[in-house]
């Protein structure tokens, strides 16, 4: 296979990107799903009640939030340091 | 992969070159399997936990009706934690887009191509 003209090709390279994203989406929802439905849900009813709803909704935000905060902090200790973050920042 | 493999074989069987097209066509296929599997593993396991005990001879009516709702309530739980976090991407693309329009210091080049390959990543998940 000739990987010269695959990885050349514009319309596969932005396609992989693309679909790159949605995995990463993808994951993200399954991984939360996991996690949210252990600290939400407890025993599984005839439909999904607007409690457990809402505790899922803010699972999913608070996730989001704790990963912000681990990259912001781990960030600003890295900054602390001097040089070392300014070679990293790229 | 076997599935992938077999299939870009019968595939190139005749032509002898996959346009950009239906290798396209096929890697979603494999994606979309790839996540149905991903899905029912874990809800395999979410309801498992939930519903059934101390295991005996067979899966009991309770047991069988428990897993069943479970299935259910999974489903309306991912579509929850998938609305969710699209909701939160998009709000994220709003408060990006707002600071690159905002009167700041203009970035460097290269942290100016950063900030924007962000906000076309974000819009790519839900387009």
């Amino acid at each position: 296979m000739d990987t010269q003209g695959v990885t050349a090709d514009p319309q596969l390279q932005q396609f992989i990107e693309v679909e790159s994203q949605k995995q990463r989406f993808q994951q993200l929802v399954h991984q939360m799903t996991d996690v949210c439905w252990e600290k939400c849900m407890d025993k599984p009813g005839p439909k999904l009640d607007s409690r457990t709803e809402t505790c899922f909704i803010n699972c999913v935000e608070r996730f989001i939030d704790t990963s912000q905060f681990i990259l912001n902090r781990l960030e600003q200790t890295q900054r602390g340091r001097g040089s070392l973050s300014e070679t990293m920042s790229d | 992969m076997d599935g992938f493999g077999s299939d870009f074989s019968s595939g190139a069987a005749g032509s002898g070159k996959m346009d950009p097209g239906t290798i396209m066509e096929q890697v979603k296929v494999q994606i979309a399997v790839a996540n149905a599997q991903e899905l029912l593993q874990r809800m395999t396991d979410k309801c498992f936990k939930k519903c059934v005990g101390k295991p005996g001879g067979s899966l009991d009516n309770s047991e069988q009706k428990c897993i069943a709702m479970c299935m259910d309530r999974y489903m309306d739980a991912w579509n929850t934690a998938s609305r969710a976090y699209n909701s939160r991407l998009q709000r994220r693309e709003r408060d990006l887009t707002t600071q690159l329009s905002a009167a700041l210091p203009v970035p460097p080049e290269n942290r100016r191509k950063r900030l924007w390959s962000k906000v076309y990543q974000a819009r790519a998940t839900w387009q």
